[in-house]
């Protein structure tokens, strides 16, 4: 008998039904991967698993663990089940985690709920948890609250939370979408291993095929609620059944699909006067006073940055949270002034912080969140017109706007509807328009499709590079994931702690790195042939 | 492209039973103010009986007697006329008073989201001594300084309301000022001011409005109160709260007296909130689609 067994799903809200039939078992310490990108169901499915649905959601079907029927559970009887036999680690667990609770007593309190251990006994287990999972100074550790720990350090107390019980099945939702390459690597190894050494069964959720690859050894692929693909992880993507998973396939970046990198042409060295330098910039921000008669204390954003950024290129700027790519994006196009060194772009001193007019027609920025950069309240229409109203350029607006429409592939029909109406990657597109509107030279992409499922993601990719072309323009093109930046740019500066570490043609650089940063980079970088998880980056 | 993707998948989910009761909501709380301001129209043209007319001989009449639906008071005067009249004071008062406090409040709490530093810290402690003043106080002493009546108790009300709402937008906006539209806008080089007008005014206005409306209903109430104390409203001028106090003497033998004022302002004060949280959803463009 499987120990999950989950038949005929189907969740509905209202006549529409979310996740439609769907059938699955999971044995015994097995690992299943569910694949899927935003609103395709698989979240809801964990959630009918755990009894969790919302009210306005309803749940058919049956799921049963070891022969027991969960669907239908009265809350109490599921309330023994949740953390005891199923236990589930989300995704960000800053607000997966309370707040206002030292993490000992929370991962303690699984245990004495389910095992009815006294304070003191769950307290020394939750420790000897908090050591499992990797956590250096666990006793320490325990006494802390969460806003104290590192984002890699609470996805390890969430673990050891989910694995306090001994639960037979855990249920991982996007664990390490939040978190850093290098960190996710780490994360993924301490999960992998524990659920190994338990000889737990798990069900990992992601949109990140190569994710899924090196941690499980089934995989169902989810689309619009439905089962699209399912069988042995390496034959699912090897083979690639469906047409829509063989879509997912191809949307993998090269270098996210084997370790063996591959070689990229290098292009022309650049040439002629830069469009931006970056001169020995540092930019500092002071924190809060701890003691009035401390020195308030600083951090170092950048550091002693310098870069020439010259015209038609597509210039990289890689490192993990934290690094200072935002900071420097940021006095590239104005947002903020560095506390000394300088900026100029196109002869413009940026740096001087002030005139800054004329850079308004260089210089535009893409976000990375494309519900926060768009002004909910204004219409599509308004919201690409609005530079053109700033910046005083004269012309037919609606033609200017519905031109740009055109050029990001979205129908001129769109003006009069509000973001809210669009999925991720068609306000992105919104926002690439605006940006595009005043007509400039500098685009400055900001991880622009993190936030985008990953077709949507290749499919944006293509856009700005299209767009380059088209308009002539040079992209400073920022992000976390190395495999982007390997596709779609010439030259790449890598950033640790403010200072660039490496610098040079990405091919180069990311085929062979010469810095040890780097190369912890490359190599925490999950491929679709599952080699990564060695026991060198596992390695804390 | 290969994977264009379909147009408008992103429908927000259909707040339906919830919906219906907002709707309701709003629509009582629309007619309830209507009601109020119909009233307080009418009562300039007309009442049933002068409100201010004192007559020796029909103190203290039950509801309906000699033609008066609510009674009359200890004076003779006829109840329902005096709250009719009464519907005026009332509504002056919350105008009068959210209009000072958001004229000063919104662009004092906007300062200080938009500039941070010092120029914050400085706005944000004169508020804070403001509002370290009971309303109640701040009256008393204006009253003293200037002279007792409807209108100096309430510029007292709309001063002591100024640090409400300018906490209020300043805690709103700070969070807006941070979203990437507004990084945006400066990318395409628009100065604050016009930002805090344009992007962060329409994103808070929801919670302005309904902070509008509770101060509209307490300054109804703050009025009630100092008329209540004597320092409001001057006689002869109808008002709800001195209606109160009068009956305050008679309220063992004709509770009637204390009861419709009371009622009056209860009934205000709620329509006012149940407007304030209609406005705030019909205001958001999020849930045009579920009112369609």
């Amino acid at each position: 008998m499987s120990l999950l067994d989950v038949q005929n799903l189907t969740v509905s809200h209202g006549g529409l039904a979310l996740v439609n039939d769907i059938s699955f078992t999971v044995e015994r310490g097995q690992r299943l991967g569910i694949i899927g990108e935003s609103g395709s169901g698989k979240t809801l499915t964990a959630l009918a698993i755990l009894g969790l649905l919302a009210d306005n959601l309803s749940a058919r079907g049956s799921i049963t663990l070891d022969g027991r029927p969960l669907l239908g559970l009265d809350e109490e009887s599921m309330c023994a089940v949740r953390g005891d036999n199923i236990s589930m680690i989300f995704q960000e667990p800053m607000t997966a985690l309370n707040p206002v609770m030292r993490i000992g007593r929370q991962v303690a309190e699984p245990l004495r709920l389910h095992r009815d251990l006294d304070t003191d006994a769950a307290m020394s287990l939750a420790v000897e948890l908090l050591d499992s999972v990797g956590i250096e100074h666990p006793e320490r550790r325990a006494r802390s609250y969460p806003h104290e720990l590192s984002g890699g350090q609470r996805q390890r107390a969430m673990i050891a939370m989910a694995l306090a019980c001994g639960p037979d099945l855990v249920i991982a939702d996007e664990p390490t979408t939040a978190l850093d390459v290098t960190v996710q690597a780490q994360v993924l190894s301490v999960l992998r291993d524990q659920v190994l050494a338990h000889h737990t069964a798990l069900i990992l959720i992601t949109h990140d095929l190569p994710v899924v690859a090196s941690m499980t050894d089934k995989v169902i692929v989810l689309r619009d609620g439905e089962i699209v693909d399912r069988g042995p992880t390496g034959t699912v993507f090897d083979g690639a059944s469906s047409t829509y998973t063989a879509e997912l396939v191809a949307a993998v970046p090269p270098m996210s699909r084997s370790s063996i990198a591959e070689a990229k042409p290098e292009g022309d060295a650049p040439a002629g006067t830069p469009l931006v330098e970056v001169r020995d910039v540092h930019r500092q921000y002071k924190l809060r006073r701890t003691s009035l008669f401390e020195t308030r204390p600083v951090i170092k954003a950048l550091d002693g940055v310098s870069v020439d950024i010259y015209p038609g290129e597509t210039f990289g700027i890689v490192g993990e949270s934290g690094s200072g790519k935002s900071t420097l994006a940021r006095l590239i196009v104005g947002l903020d002034r560095p506390t000394s060194g300088e900026v100029h772009v196109d002869g413009i001193d940026v740096s001087a912080g002030h005139s800054l007019r004329p850079l308004r027609d260089v210089a535009q920025m893409v976000f990375q969140d494309p519900m926060g950069s768009l002004d909910p309240r204004m219409r599509v229409g308004e919201v690409i017109a609005e530079p053109l109203r700033s910046l005083g350029i004269a012309g037919d607006h609606p033609a200017r706007v519905a031109g740009l429409l055109e050029a990001v592939s979205l129908p001129t029909d769109v003006v009069d509807r509000y973001p809210h109406e669009f999925s991720g990657g068609q306000r992105q597109r919104i926002a690439i328009a605006r940006a595009l509107a005043p007509g400039p030279r500098l685009l400055v992409a900001d991880e622009p499709v993190s936030a985008l499922d990953m077709s949507v993601q290749t499919v944006t990719l293509e856009l700005l590079r299209e767009l380059k072309e088209q308009f002539d323009l040079t992209m400073i093109f920022i992000s976390h994931d190395l495999s982007v930046v390997h596709e779609i740019c010439e030259r790449v500066i890598v950033l640790e702690h403010g200072r660039i570490v490496e610098r040079g043609a990405v091919g180069t650089v990311f085929g062979s790195p010469k810095e040890p940063y780097t190369r912890t980079l490359v190599e925490a970088i999950p491929r679709l042939d599952g080699s990564f998880l060695t026991p060198s980056s596992a390695a804390r | 492209m290969s994977m264009q993707e379909p147009l408008l998948i992103h429908e927000p989910p259909k707040p339906e039973q919830r919906g219906r009761w907002r709707r309701l909501n709003f629509v009582v709380g629309l007619s309830i103010v209507l009601g109020v301001v119909a009233t307080a129209l009418v009562s300039f043209l007309w009442t049933p009986f002068d409100p201010e007319l004192v007559a020796a001989d029909k103190r203290l009449l039950g509801m309906g007697e000699r033609g008066h639906p609510l009674g009359t008071d200890q004076f003779g005067r006829d109840l329902l006329s005096q709250i009719m009249v009464g519907s005026q004071t009332a509504l002056f008062v919350g105008i009068l008073a959210v209009t000072i406090s958001i004229l000063i409040g919104i662009p004092l709490g906007g300062l200080a989201a938009a500039r941070r530093g010092w120029v914050e810290d400085v706005v944000m402690r004169f508020s804070d001594v403001i509002y370290a003043f009971p309303p109640v106080l701040l009256a008393i002493l204006l009253v003293a300084a200037v002279s007792p009546g409807t209108a100096s108790a309430m510029v007292a009300i709309g001063i002591a309301y100024i640090p409400i709402v300018a906490r209020v937008t300043r805690g709103a906006s700070l969070s807006i000022f941070e979203r990437d539209f507004v990084a945006a806008a400066r990318t395409y080089g628009r100065g604050k001011t016009f930002i805090f007008i344009r992007h962060v005014l329409p994103n808070i206005a929801s919670v302005l409005i309904v902070q509008m409306t509770i101060l509209f209903s307490l300054a109804i109430l703050a009025e009630a109160a100092l008329s209540f104390l004597g320092i409001g409203t001057q006689p002869p001028t109808p008002s709800w709260g001195r209606s109160l106090r009068d009956a305050q003497t008679f309220v063992q033998i004709t509770p009637r007296l204390a009861i419709w004022p009371g009622f009056a302002i209860a009934l205000t004060v709620l329509g006012f909130n149940l407007l304030g949280d209609g406005v705030r959803d019909a205001l958001d463009p999020r849930l045009e689609s579920s009112r369609s």
